[in-house]
């Protein structure tokens, strides 16, 4: 179905009150029932314009408290804004709280039909396409117990099953696009996609910059409601990175006295360590398998890697780890938040720990980086650039850089 | 129907769907894997007319002919409004998910409460009916005017929902209120006991709470086999249309409200 999007000058202001405001009528009294004071406005998305046209795709990045949700919020008509105008065409769906009114002791089968009339679809359109949205969500051997019994990625399976089957004229989605395993969320970004090329208008939040660059075709950058750059995904996707990286150049506190890292190397401010130090990386250990501290292991062997943090930072941290060659090719570049990690850390000292069950480099000199960064990636806490040697032994060294186990075999082919 | 756009045709039609989907939801979702289902909600008010039939029969005698009919009557039509009011309160505050969602007629979530607490009276009148004609009354013709006193318990039942879950946006005190002035409202509605039980001078306090004239049209209707009092009922349903319009539109306004003060 096609639908578009028009935002002019869009603005919307919250207020900010002094202290809590009364929500009980013991707080009310106190006040003497008068309202509670109004302190200042702020704006939560201000002078914001864009248009999303059939079969485009904006991707809205910024970090959190950015204005991004109340903007999806005023486009879906939720809530309405103090300025300017949104004009919408076609009906409007939201890849928003999935799951969102169904009921655990109904079966899968009743909840389609729950969560269909709430995604805006009739009885009628939802029962032609049952089989399909069941068949979508790999749920046809569970679908009719009930949706208690499902685990956490089967009722979100549902959840987004239902929720990407409607005729959306404008789709809005809001980070939902990494739930279930990484198959069923490659199907589920075809079928947006598809949406998107059948000419629905979709405007996507998130913060991963990759799913900005592969499906939107308009990226606009929110800062404290207000627009930074609107512009190609790519361009504008580099800007956020490059942006991001001056902030952490900017707060990387440069009296930090030099320090060894616990690999040897000397880590100085602004040469191979950058972070604002709120919370510090205090020791980094490489592990073989029987837990020993190693700097080398043989190719193909297991290794752990455990970073050791301090307490401080504001909201759950992003740990990243990643191993490179002298020259700076990267071999492994992965963190908490792409392999949905969490941790349960609210500014506390703590330890995390990786682990691969292989590690097939070919033999050679390599780098351990590790990172630690506040939810969001605005910038780095505490960043060790090449600070933990790592050596492979047992194969050759070679240009190219992987070496899984392997062998080779031979047929002669008759004529 | 030429003169209804299409676009209007499908919003009412998803409206529909939506309500009794969702009423659906909850009278199956309450009963569900229970082994006697639906009969449970038979279980409260029978209980109650036991223990109402034992004080005020044996132990003390209020003298009001009829008596297990005319107490059923008030315990099941008071439960209708007690039950929509107590499921309705919480509409916005507790729907967060659904209050986000674009496209969702939240104002049909009060209707789908009392609608769902409806049924719970539905299965209550065929014992009603059955106590009523073992207690000597005989079924009239006078039923046919009981869909009358349901479409106006109905709105004035609605009518507060809208205005309470409004109101529980800004001060959640409200659904803490809420059971208490329905037990209140227990004492002084004419339940259990009679008019004729309690001094004139009280009355006036009676008169006033439309639920005494809403279980009254039940018992003229169900028992007494004569009209309402179309008078009062005609009050009611003009009086619950009235704060309907004002209702509907705080709940609106409160529904965006809520949002913003997450």
């Amino acid at each position: 179905m096609s639908g578009s999007v028009e935002v002019r000058d869009l603005g919307k202001r919250f207020a900010r009150y002094d202290g809590p405001r009364a929500s009980s009528i013991r707080e009310a009294m106190r006040r003497g029932f008068r309202a509670a004071k109004v302190s200042d406005h702020f704006w939560a998305v201000r002078d914001v314009s864009f248009q999303v046209k059939p079969g485009e795709m904006l991707g809205i990045i910024g970090h959190n408290g950015s204005g991004k949700s109340t903007m999806l919020r005023i486009v879906g008509g939720v809530m309405r804004a103090d300025t300017g105008s949104v004009v919408t065409t076609g009906s409007i769906s939201g890849l928003l709280e999935l799951n969102a009114g169904m009921h655990q002791e109904l079966s899968g089968r009743d909840n389609v039909l729950i969560g269909g009339v709430i995604a805006g679809l009739t009885r009628r359109q939802i029962a032609a396409r049952m089989d399909e949205i069941i068949a979508f969500a790999e749920l046809e051997d569970f679908i009719d117990s009930p949706v208690r019994t499902y685990s956490a990625g089967m009722r979100l399976r549902l959840g987004f099953s239902v929720a990407i089957h409607t005729d959306p004229g404008v789709l809005l989605i809001d980070e939902v696009l990494s739930v279930g395993d990484l198959a069923f969320q490659a199907k589920c970004l075809d079928r947006i996609r598809r949406h998107r090329d059948e000419g629905s208008a979709i405007i996507l939040i998130t913060h991963d910059l990759s799913q900005v660059e592969k499906l939107c075709t308009d990226a606009l950058w929110l800062r404290k409601g207000e627009v930074v750059a609107h512009g190609p995904p790519d361009v504008l996707s580099g800007e956020y990175r490059a942006a991001m990286a001056q902030q952490t150049r900017e707060r990387t506190y440069s009296e930090m006295p030099d320090e060894i890292s616990t690999g040897g190397i000397v880590l100085r401010a602004h040469e191979n360590r950058f972070g604002s130090l709120e919370k510090r990386i205090d020791a980094v250990s490489l592990r073989d398998r029987s837990e020993a501290i190693v700097d080398a292991i043989e190719t193909g062997a297991p290794l752990s890697i455990e970073v050791c943090f301090t307490e401080g930072g504001i909201s759950a941290p992003i740990v990243s780890v990643t191993i490179a060659t002298a020259e700076e090719i990267k071999c492994l570049d992965v963190n908490t938040e792409a392999d949905e990690a969490i941790l349960n850390d609210t500014g506390k000292k703590g330890v995390v720990r990786l682990e691969l069950d292989r590690v097939d480099l070919a033999a050679g000199r390599y780098f351990v980086s590790v990172g630690i960064f506040p939810a969001g990636w605005e910038y780095a806490y505490d960043y060790h650039w090449h600070a933990y040697p790592l050596n492979i032994t047992g194969s050759t060294e070679d240009v190219g850089k992987l070496s899984p186990p392997r062998r080779w075999t031979t047929n002669a082919l008759e004529e | 129907m030429g003169g209804i756009s299409p676009d209007l045709k499908m919003r009412l039609n998803h409206w529909k769907d939506v309500v009794l989907l969702l009423v659906s939801r909850d009278f199956r979702g309450r009963y569900k894997h229970t082994k006697v289902g639906i009969l449970w909600s038979l279980a409260s008010p029978i209980m109650f007319l036991l223990i109402f039939y034992f004080l005020f029969q044996r132990v003390i005698n209020l003298d009001i002919p009829r008596y297990a009919s005319y107490a059923f009557t008030g315990i099941i039509v008071w439960n209708w409004t007690q039950q929509a009011l107590i499921a309705s309160v919480t509409s916005i505050s507790a729907n967060q998910g659904l209050v986000a969602q674009p496209g969702f007629p939240v104002a049909a979530l009060p209707v789908i409460s009392v609608l769902s607490a409806l049924l719970n009276l539905a299965i209550a009148f065929p014992l009603l009916l059955a106590l009523s004609w073992i207690d000597g009354g005989t079924p009239t013709f006078v039923l046919i005017a009981l869909p009358v006193v349901i479409i106006a318990q109905f709105l004035f039942i609605l009518s507060v929902a809208y205005i309470i879950a409004a109101l529980n946006v800004g001060l959640r005190d409200v659904e803490q209120i809420l059971p208490i002035i329905l037990q209140l409202g227990y004492y002084v509605t004419p339940i259990f006991f009679s008019l004729q039980n309690v001094p004139p001078d009280f009355h006036v306090m009676f008169r006033f709470n439309p639920m005494t004239w809403v279980i009254s049209s039940y018992r003229d209707i169900v028992m007494y086999g004569i009209w309402p009092n179309w008078t009062a009922l005609g009050i009611i349903t003009a009086g619950s249309c009235l704060f309907l319009v004002f209702g509907v539109r705080i709940f609106s306004r409160a529904r965006y409200r809520f949002l913003e003060e997450l």
